[in-house]
């Protein structure tokens, strides 16, 4: 670790020695250790909605696993894990180049090694950095046009649904033409570098015997943002997605097609009504899954989401209230359509990242580092869609002390039974509340209590003869600098 | 586990006790007591032959206002009656009681003050000062207000002026008023500076020096405006922290507590300004307030005693602007939906309830409304900025840049934050209120801007530390800034400045700034300062 610091540091003062005068050079970035305890612990990335009446797999929730599997409920788990994260930027205001890195692990882990999300063990000592953003950001001259270019962070217009702030290589183009503001993008998802089959789990550059253009994703998108009032904002979407080979969220009922086509029109509006301030969106998916070259029928994509949120003032601190859909496939043995929404957590685990209810639990939280469970990671639900509401309250107490209370309720929209055996006993996953106290150290220096308290609902009663999970939970501690 | 292991377990459990009591012995040195900070001061005794009864009398108040404002003391003040001063603070449930008496030996003054401890009956300190003149005596009360503190209540505090002021060349301080409400003479420092020679010819500043500094504040006071608040022809400094209010006046080299307001953790002050919106020739004092995400901003009036809110909930960032004639005007910036500043400014005016649009000011800035001062007399009507990363910059009306420094005219530390953390960043964006660079150009002379800077660290620069900071004055030669002269660096950081008095600077105008001393304990909280400067 510390040789690791030291390489960077003599790294950023070459740069900032060699860059042009008119150029500047900042590095952000932040530590963070956090110490937890938790029954609800996977093997990092975990989706942990599987149905309670289909047989255990590893994601899981089960009373006892024993020598089965499933995410042993009845056992306490606790670990220390730590982020450190370094934003190195250089440029003006006319062009400027980022690299973003990442170093984490869990502390014991493992030491001397080379591998991401390591490295924390006896000794340290190991390769362990992860780039995260490596792009370039620039203006046309005279024009109202920018361009990013390169691996960045890619937010949709939808919260995270699609695209929550994952790193995605690709250009976006920024243009203001007021009142209007567009942004075109195009991410390069995959070109052939991961395997094309379940059975081939290497990632490798495999150009020499697959070339590029075979296998590929992209998304393509055009949002137009405008203003019609003073304290309104509506952004308008339309966005194409064409993968040509098999990924990870495939639906069974397209588990034989190879090309997946599906468009996404959708619009959302910001707008302060009083004291509040509200937002939402809707966003409709279709498209088709079809054979490449053979002649199986195509399945038709049929999904939506929407959103509604509202923030304000209460009393002295505010509060927030969330209700987010997305649509569900009822029956896998469909073959004709897809009802839900294909997410970006469908081509890469987290790629959807749904953050804003704030949850530990229910949904993926900001504080997860590499040991990330949640109910749902993904908004898709693995097709069966989701219901979730959600609500918190945020004060501060004094100068330096905050709280905050939050309640989430989460449920599948359909219960998508692949056979009648394996049909879940309800659609409600889970309830949660939670809470955090958080003290101002000095200035950067933050130091937070967080728990939460998960009462799971029907969806994860096992089958006649097995012990349902426990209620879940999570304590941990957060000690965070940022600079 | 054998014997010895045991024997090793218990000798570390030993050590780790040892260890934790001498962390906590010298945690708490340095702190000589822990009273709490509450105390009853009973009304003081003369025991001087002359008619002085009428200072005797308002020192208590006095004393109380410093307490308040030094160590955030709650003070009760006891009145003259059937009962003891000690029995009537044992039933306020008061655990201090402070008594004085002001005794004439000589020409000179003693102020004695003891502090008896309610609940076992001893003496918790004794405290005197002194003072050669009856004028002095109010002066003194700072000091012993600043002793009482520290030993009574742990604030340390630093450099105090001594108990009897040295003869120094420039006058002395003249006592300010006593407001009903509160005091309005504080413990200002003696002048450091003797009073320039009067010009000869066309005057330019060309260098500024510290000649006064307030009393402690606890707060991180990061932005400082002046005007005559109460209409006394004296002006009122004032100051805000994230939800404090502290008003100070200035009379001659005195920088006295006047007013202080406190608000709840839900405000997050941004900015301050003091200026006659309505005409009638007190100033207005305007605070751009941040609450939850609205920006809220409101005008305080100084009505009979008080300061009293007059207009409320203005959707505006606002800051006083040169309109480049030589008059100030109010300007405000809206928040966006989706970004902190919309791009477009405007002029404010008063309508006798609250704040309005009065016409486009002619640049526009994506980064906020903070930093940006009008050019006087600049022929092509440009703006001068101070940006995001606290470059001075020349800006023509459609808001592009003509000219940029590449020195840093840094320091700011307080911010705002827009948005959230995520998964792509390090936290949400952080916006800083930058500084002021404020017009002092004189007739018939080429543009002269005064500024505040500050040397911090470039490469890690949201860590916001700073070797030292100065006031320069700063000249447009058309093709760049040049330095016209300084204050001398000093090593806490200026946070702001404001220049005293209406109209354009002269020789002897005096600017208060607003520091926050770096030195102050990393447990004690923030200590700020208003120094007051004089232009020469």
């Amino acid at each position: 670790m510390r040789k690791g610091w030291m390489v960077l540091l003599a790294m950023a003062l070459v740069v900032a020695l060699a860059v042009p005068a008119s150029a500047e050079m900042k590095l952000n970035g932040f530590y963070r250790v956090k110490p937890t305890m938790s029954n609800l612990i996977g093997a990092g990335n975990i989706s942990a909605n599987v149905p309670g009446m289909e047989t255990a797999a590893a994601t899981s929730l089960v009373k006892e696993s024993g020598s089965g599997s499933g995410i042993d409920t009845a056992r306490s788990r606790n670990f220390t894990e730590m982020r450190n994260r370094l934003r190195f930027e250089i440029g003006d205001e006319n062009v400027k180049g980022v690299t973003f890195f990442e170093l984490d692990g869990n502390f014991g882990d493992t030491g001397g090694t080379v591998g991401r999300n390591q490295g924390f063990a006896a000794n340290g000592d190991s390769i362990n950095l992860e780039t995260k953003n490596a792009y370039v950001w620039f203006k046309v001259p005279d024009t109202g046009l920018s361009f990013t270019v390169g691996l960045q962070g890619y937010l949709d217009e939808f919260g995270g649904l699609l695209f929550g702030y994952s790193d995605q290589a690709g250009v976006v183009a920024n243009f203001k033409l007021e009142p209007v503001a567009l942004r075109l993008t195009w991410l390069k998802i995959r070109d052939n570098v991961t395997s094309s089959t379940t059975a081939d789990t290497t990632i490798n550059f495999k150009w020499s015997n697959n070339p590029p253009g075979d296998s590929d994703a992209d998304y393509y998108a055009l949002d137009a943002k405008f203003a019609p009032a003073k304290d309104v904002q509506v952004t308008g979407h339309f966005g194409f997605l064409r993968d040509s080979g098999s990924w990870i969220g495939q639906p069974t009922e397209a588990a034989a097609l190879e090309i997946l086509k599906a468009y996404y029109l959708g619009a959302n509006a910001t707008f302060n009504a009083g004291p509040a301030k509200v937002t939402g969106f809707f966003l409709y998916n279709f498209g088709t899954f079809e054979d490449d070259g053979g002649t199986a029928a195509d399945v038709k994509i049929a999904g939506y989401a929407a959103r509604l949120r509202a923030d304000a003032k209460l009393g002295p601190g505010n509060a927030f209230l969330e209700g987010l859909y997305v649509s569900g496939d009822d029956d896998t043995s469909s073959t004709t359509k897809y009802k839900s929404v294909i997410v970006g957590s469908d081509f890469a685990a987290l790629t959807s990242y749904y953050f804003s209810p704030d949850l530990l639990i229910l949904f993926p939280n900001l504080d997860m580092i590499n040991s990330a469970a949640a109910l749902t990671l993904s908004p898709s639900n693995s097709g069966r869609g989701v219901i979730l509401l959600a609500a918190g309250y945020s004060q501060k107490f004094s100068d330096k002390v905050s709280g905050k209370l939050g309640l989430g309720y989460l449920a599948a929209d359909k219960k998508r039974k692949s056979s009648t055996s394996t049909e879940a006993k309800g659609k409600d996953m889970g309830t949660e509340i939670n809470a955090n106290v958080n003290y101002n150290i000095t200035k950067g220096l933050d130091f937070g209590v967080y728990g939460a308290y998960c009462m799971l609902g029907g969806f994860y009663d096992r089958a006649a003869g097995e012990k349902n999970p426990d209620d879940l939970y999570d304590l941990h501690a957060r000690l965070n600098y940022a600079f | 586990m054998g014997t010895g292991t045991g024997k090793q377990v218990c000798r570390a459990g030993l050590a780790f006790v040892i260890l934790a009591v001498l962390s906590c012995g010298l945690a708490s040195t340095g702190v000589s007591a822990d009273y709490p900070r509450r105390v009853a001061i009973a009304p003081f005794v003369s025991l001087s032959q002359d008619n002085i009864a009428s200072t005797v009398a308002v020192l208590p108040r006095l004393l109380s206002s410093r307490l308040m404002a030094q160590a955030g003391a709650e003070v009760l003040l006891l009145a003259s009656g059937e009962k003891s001063p000690a029995e009537q603070a044992r039933g306020a449930g008061v655990p201090l009681l402070i008594q004085g008496t002001v005794t004439k030996l000589g020409k000179g003054y003693s102020v004695d003050v003891t502090a008896l401890d309610l609940e076992t009956g001893k003496t918790a300190g004794a405290f005197f000062t002194a003072a050669s003149t009856e004028d002095e005596i109010i002066p003194q009360i700072g000091f012993l207000a600043g002793e009482i503190s520290e030993k009574l209540f742990g604030i340390k505090t630093a450099v105090r002026p001594s108990a009897v002021q040295p003869a120094v060349a420039a006058p002395a301080a003249p006592s300010p008023p006593v407001s009903p409400a509160g005091p309005s003479a504080g413990p200002s420092v003696a002048p450091l500076a003797a009073a320039p020679a009067a010009p000869s010819g066309p005057w330019e500043p060309r260098s500024i020096v510290k000649v006064a500094f307030s009393d402690k504040i606890s707060d991180e006071i990061f932005r400082v405006s002046s005007g005559d608040v109460d209409g006394d022809g004296n002006p009122e400094v004032a100051a805000i922290g994230s939800r404090k209010l502290w008003v100070y006046k200035v009379s001659g080299d005195t920088v006295a507590p006047f007013r202080k307001h406190e608000w709840n953790n839900s405000h997050l002050f941004l900015s301050v300004e003091t200026v006659d919106i309505d005409g009638d020739g007190r100033a207005e004092i305007v605070v751009t307030d941040l609450v939850g995400d609205r920006v809220n901003s409101f005008v305080l009036k100084y009505k009979g005693d008080v300061l009293e809110p007059v207009a409320q909930e203005i959707p505006f960032y606002i800051i006083s602007l040169e309109d480049g004639k030589g008059g100030r005007r109010l300007a405000g910036q809206r928040r966006g939906i989706s970004e902190p500043f919309l791009r477009e400014i405007t002029y404010l005016k008063w309508d006798g309830k609250t704040l309005v649009p009065d016409g486009d000011v002619p640049v526009k800035v994506a980064a906020g409304i903070f930093g940006l001062a009008a050019f006087p007399g600049d022929a092509e009507n440009r703006f001068l900025y101070i940006d995001e990363d606290e470059h001075l910059r020349i800006l023509n009306p459609n808001g592009k840049t003509a000219y940029k420094t590449k020195e840093y005219y840094s320091g700011a530390v307080h911010l705002f934050t827009w948005g959230t953390e995520t998964r792509s960043n390090i936290g949400p964006d952080r916006h800083y209120i930058r500084g002021r660079i404020v017009p002092v150009t004189t007739e018939g002379k080429s543009p002269l801007f005064l500024i505040r800077q500050s040397k911090g660290n470039v490469l890690f620069r949201d860590t916001r530390t700073f070797e030292w900071s100065r006031l320069l004055y700063v000249s447009w030669a058309g093709d760049g800034f040049a330095e016209k002269g300084a204050s001398d660096r000093i090593d806490n950081l200026m946070t702001d400045f404001t220049v005293l008095g209406s109209g354009r600077p002269g020789p002897g105008t005096r600017v208060a700034v607003t520091t926050i001393e770096s030195n102050a304990s990393y447990a004690s909280g923030a200590v700020s300062r208003i120094q007051l400067y004089r232009m020469d």
